[in-house]
């Protein structure tokens, strides 16, 4: 890679990636507070109402078909109850990142199909979480965040992000490989960097790191999950990671997860349906007029 | 053949087709999915403080739109599977999405 002055080397992102702005300081003190376990739900739910966006997002994901509860979750302190904590860090951590890099149509990257793509992906290892015994909540998030790199290449290295995204343009290549051939590093290094700068989990830190390369990481089945979700919904047309390629899958991925063709064609449906009431997560942004909407989803 | 769009409350007009159940926020079924809308029903869905609602829309096609239509998928997916021809699990997986989707499409 050129040391042309400006460029985005490794050592400018290094250095960089310190000045990321937090996800907000209530965010990251709700999830400090609940990482040292012991935590004390009243000082916890005081914590989140310091944040009325936060807080009224968090009851509003909490009441959302997607968590699928039966009773209204009318308070904070509900929301806790009913979730658990572990369900609520969840939620925190993806309000708190999406709010961080708001979805906008248009241009080079489109941030409205790369969220559908991110929840796409997020709906898709939930449910093969769901089907090999694996933590559904964890799942959702680290598919959710698996991309978070290319947004912090968007928001905040735009010109180096331009020339990446005009070479994927010439070549037709995958993203990650036009980043490669452009910065020398990829998406997965810049995501890895930024969610340890957040304190991220290690777990959705690993998923965000080796979804392309789930060998470097085979000792939990969340990379794996991530990398055939990723997959998956590429090939389902849900949103899009910022180009139209599918990467080769990993077949160990699938034989690690104890997975066959025939049990992921029968997830398909199940992931197509779960994905529309997971889409309220960025309900807020504009939807398009009737017949407006993104590629041909035809459903029995 | 039929698509399903997610349609902002506003936009949506009586005789429009549900495609997916309505829920409340309390997760409790307020529609069923294929119910065909009316003007109470869309001020009902209004009250509740529903935000959009995915529609079905039907599209008539002749046998042969349907071969086209079906090609169409079949050449979209084969596309995106373009760096991995004759890679048997890329193989597996594009013949699998594109039973999936052109099945779908005939499912009517």
């Amino acid at each position: 890679m050129s040391d042309e002055p400006g460029k985005l080397t490794i050592e400018r992102l290094d250095k960089e990636i310190q000045q990321l702005p937090a996800l907000s300081e209530v965010v990251m003190e709700v999830l400090e507070l609940i990482d040292k376990g012991n935590v004390e739900f009243p000082v916890l739910m005081k914590k989140i109402s310091q944040d009325q966006a936060l807080a009224s997002r968090v009851l509003k994901v909490a009441n959302s078909p997607f968590y699928g509860n039966a009773c209204k979750i009318g308070s904070l302190k509900g929301a806790g109850v009913m979730l658990g904590i572990h369900t609520l860090r969840s939620i925190v951590t993806t309000v708190g990142i999406i709010g961080r890099f708001p979805a906008k149509s248009g241009g080079n990257f489109d941030r409205l199909k790369f969220w559908k793509h991110a929840i796409g992906t997020g709906v898709t290892a939930k449910v093969l979480a769901r089907k090999i015994g694996f933590d559904q909540d964890t799942a959702f998030s680290a598919g959710l965040l698996h991309d978070v790199g290319k947004l912090v290449l968007d928001a905040h290295f735009p010109m180096d992000f331009y020339r990446v995204l005009a070479r994927r343009d010439s070549e037709q290549c995958l993203l990650k490989d036009a980043e490669l051939k452009e910065l020398g590093f990829d998406h997965t290094i810049v995501g890895a960097k930024a969610a340890h700068h957040w304190k991220l989990p290690p777990l959705i830190h690993a998923a965000i790191h080796n979804h392309h390369n789930p060998e470097k990481h085979s000792t939990t089945p969340i990379v794996d999950l991530i990398h055939v979700a990723d997959i998956i919904c590429r090939g389902l047309e849900i949103g899009s990671g910022g180009d139209d390629l599918i990467p080769a899958i990993n077949p160990a991925s699938l034989n690690r997860l104890r997975l066959d063709w025939s049990e992921i064609m029968k997830c398909l449906p199940v992931i197509e349906r779960e994905n529309a009431d997971a889409n309220l997560l960025i309900e807020d942004i504009e939807l398009p007029s009737p017949g407006l909407e993104e590629p041909d989803r035809m459903v029995s | 053949m039929k698509k399903i769009e997610q349609i902002k409350i506003e936009n949506i007009l009586p005789g429009m087709i549900l495609g997916y159940d309505v829920k409340d926020i309390k997760g409790s079924k307020l529609m069923t999915e294929h119910t065909k809308l009316t003007e109470n029903d869309i001020t009902k869905l209004k009250r509740r403080d529903i935000m959009s609602v995915h529609i079905v829309r039907r599209i008539k096609l002749s046998p042969e739109q349907q071969l086209a239509h079906e090609n169409d998928i079949r050449n979209r997916i084969s596309k995106r599977f373009r760096q991995h021809n004759n890679v048997p699990d890329m193989e597996k997986l594009r013949k699998l999405l594109i039973e999936y989707r052109t099945g779908q499409c005939s499912d009517e």
